[in-house]
C-alpha cells in the first residue's frame, strides 16, 4: 500500500501548502491535512511499532478510532505531547512529529527481534518475569525493558501553556456535527432554544465530509453543510464549538467538553490559553456521535497497509490521497462495495472478495468492471501481505 | 453534579448545597433518661436505603436553610416537588 496524492478532490487546500517534519525528514502537505493523510500522500506506510512486540504498524483508520500511529508532536523541549493519533493532529507549518516505540530508528528497530521470540514472550507476558538473579533486575534488566516497553517520554519540564475553564447552559447540547447533529441543531435553533454544538473535528460536517457524491434534501451534501453552518452562524442563541470533544456524561446532563483552542496553529499567541474545559449543563442532550466502522479479524490484520474501508473513502474523499495503487477490498458490508467503487474510479485495479451476496453492489461492480473473487468461507490462512502493495 | 431543588431559591448545582443526613431522625425528649442503646441509635444508626430516600439538605453557599426532599439513591433524582421547607 503506497498513498499518492489525487490530483483534485478533497477538502484540503493545494494552493497553501504546508511544510512539517516527521521523524526529522521534512514534508510538505496542504491546509487541512492531517499528519496521517499528508504522510500517506507521501507514501508513508510505517507509522509505529506497537508495544511489546514492536511489531511494525501503519494506518487502520482515518480518525478518532486509529489504534496504531500514535506520535509525538513537540514546539519544544516543554511542549512535547505524546501518544497524540497522527489522524488527529492537524499539520501546521513548521509541525514537529516523530514515531514512538522505536529504537534506534523506525525502520530498523532492533526490538523487533522480540517478534521472533514471540513464542517465549506470549500475549500475557508480563516483564517482571525477568526478575532472576534479583541484583539483575534493576542493573540489567529493568532499564533496557523500561526503555524499550514504554510508548513515549513525557516532557521533564513544566507545562508552560494555560489552560482556561467556564461553566455554560443551554436547552439543547448537540454532540457531534454530522449530518444528525447538524439537523438537530438547526430544528432546536428553529424553536429559540439556546443551542451548544460541539464536534471534535476541526470542520463540521462528520461523515458528509467523506460523501461528497450523497445529498440531502437533494443538495449536494457540501453545499448543505454550508447552508446548516451558515444558518446556524445567522442565530445568536447557537454556539458552535470546533474541535471540541465531549469526555464525559455526568448525572442531570452535566457534560464536560474540552476544547483545543491552539494546538492546530503555527504561531500561537503567547497569552492564548491552550484548552479550554467546558461544564455544561444541558436541559436536553442530543447524542449525534455517529458509527465507526468494526474491522475483520485475521491473521496480520495489523500489519501496515492493512485499513478500514470507510478510512479508505474518508482519504480519498476528504484529503485527496489515494491510499494505494493496488488495492483488494474484503467487503463484509456496504461500506466496502461503496469504497471499492469510488477507489476504483480514482484509479485502476480494485479486485474484491465479497462474503456475503448484495445484488445492488454487484450490479454496480460490474457495471464497473471490477474483478471480484468470491469465497463463502473465510480463507484458513489469509495471504500474507507482501511488500507495499496488500489489503484495504 | 446533581441539579438540586431548594424550595426557597429553585433549582441549583450540588456545588451549592452541604448534606445534612437522613430526615426525620428525633432526638429523644430527654437524654438523660435514654438508656445507651437508644442514644447510640440516635447518634449513629442511619437507613442506607437503596431507594427513595428522605433527607436533609442545606442550601449552605445560597439561603443557608435547610430543608428535607426526597432522593433515590439508585439514580440520584429528586422528588422535586416533594421538598418541603
Ligand atoms: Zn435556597
Amino acid at each position: 500500500m503506497t498513498g499518492q496524492r489525487t490530483t483534485r478532490g478533497g477538502r484540503i487546500d493545494r494552493t497553501r501548502p504546508v511544510s512539517f517534519t516527521f521523524d526529522g525528514r521534512g514534508y510538505q502537505g496542504f491546509a487541512g491535512d492531517t499528519l496521517a493523510s499528508a504522510l500517506l500522500a507521501h507514501g508513508v506506510r510505517l507509522f509505529g511499532r506497537s508495544f511489546k512486540y514492536h511489531r511494525p504498524r501503519g494506518l487502520l483508520a482515518a480518525g478518532t478510532e486509529e489504534p496504531n500511529a500514535l506520535v509525538t508532536v513537540s514546539r519544544d523541549a516543554a511542549r512535547r505531547t505524546p501518544n497524540v493519533q497522527a489522524t488527529q493532529v492537524e499539520i501546521y507549518e513548521g509541525l514537529v512529529a516523530e514515531s514512538q516505540n522505536r529504537w534506534p530508528g523506525l525502520g530498523f528497530d532492533l526490538n523487533a527481534v522480540n517478534s521472533f521470540l514471540s513464542p517465549l514472550l506470549t500475549s500475557g507476558f508480563y516483564y517482571k518475569t525477568f526478575m532472576w538473579p534479583r541484583f539483575a533486575w534493576h542493573r540489567w534488566y529493568e532499564p533496557v525493558i523500561r526503555a524499550a516497553a514504554g510508548p513515549a517520554h513525557a516532557p521533564r519540564l513544566p507545562d508552560p501553556d494555560r489552560y482556561a475553564q467556564r461553566f455554560a447552559h443551554c436547552d439543547v447540547l448537540v454532540i457531534g456535527a454530522g449530518p444528525a447533529g447538524l439537523a438537530a441543531a438547526l430544528a432546536a435553533a428553529a424553536t429559540g432554544a439556546r443551542v451548544i454544538l460541539c464536534d471534535e473535528q476541526a470542520e463540521p460536517g462528520g461523515s458528509l465530509l467523506d460523501e461528497p457524491a450523497g445529498t440531502i434534501n437533494e443538495r449536494p451534501a457540501a453545499l448543505w453543510i454550508d447552508e446548516a453552518l451558515v444558518k446556524l452562524g445567522a442565530q445568536p442563541n447557537v454556539t458552535l464549538l470546533r474541535r471540541t470533544t465531549a469526555f464525559g456524561y455526568f448525572p442531570h446532563n452535566m457534560v464536560g467538553l474540552v476544547e483545543c483552542l491552539t494546538d492546530h496553529l503555527a504561531t500561537p499567541a503567547a497569552a492564548a490559553p491552550r484548552e479550554r474545559i467546558w461544564q455544561v449543563r444541558a436541559r436536553e442532550v442530543v447524542l449525534a456521535t455517529g458509527a465507526i466502522e468494526r474491522p475483520l479479524v485475521f491473521p496480520g490484520n495489523d500489519r501496515p497497509g492493512v485499513m478500514l474501508a470507510s478510512a479508505a473513502r474518508s482519504y480519498l474523499h476528504r484529503f485527496g490521497v489515494r491510499v494505494g495503487s493496488r488495492i483488494a477490498v474484503l467487503a463484509g458490508c456496504d461500506e466496502a462495495y461503496a469504497a471499492a467503487l469510488d477507489l476504483h474510479e480514482a484509479g485502476p485495479v480494485s479486485p474484491s472478495w465479497p462474503t456475503s451476496a448484495m445484488r445492488r453492489w454487484a450490479r454496480a461492480r460490474r457495471r464497473h468492471g471490477l474483478l471480484v473473487c468470491r469465497s463463502l468461507n473465510a480463507p484458513p490462512c489469509w495471504p500474507r501481505p507482501v511488500g507495499g502493495e496488500s489489503a484495504a | 453534579m446533581l441539579i438540586i431543588n431548594c424550595p426557597y431559591c429553585g433549582p441549583r448545582p450540588e456545588l451549592e448545597f452541604s448534606y445534612a443526613g437522613q430526615a426525620h431522625v428525633a432526638r429523644p425528649a430527654d437524654p438523660s433518661a435514654t438508656g445507651d442503646d437508644e442514644w447510640t441509635a440516635y447518634l449513629y444508626l442511619r437507613t442506607n436505603t437503596r431507594g427513595v430516600h428522605a433527607e436533609r439538605w442545606r442550601h449552605a453557599r445560597g439561603c443557608a436553610r435547610f430543608f428535607n426532599a426526597l432522593r433515590d439513591t439508585t439514580t440520584d433524582r429528586f422528588r422535586r416537588d416533594l421538598s418541603e421547607r
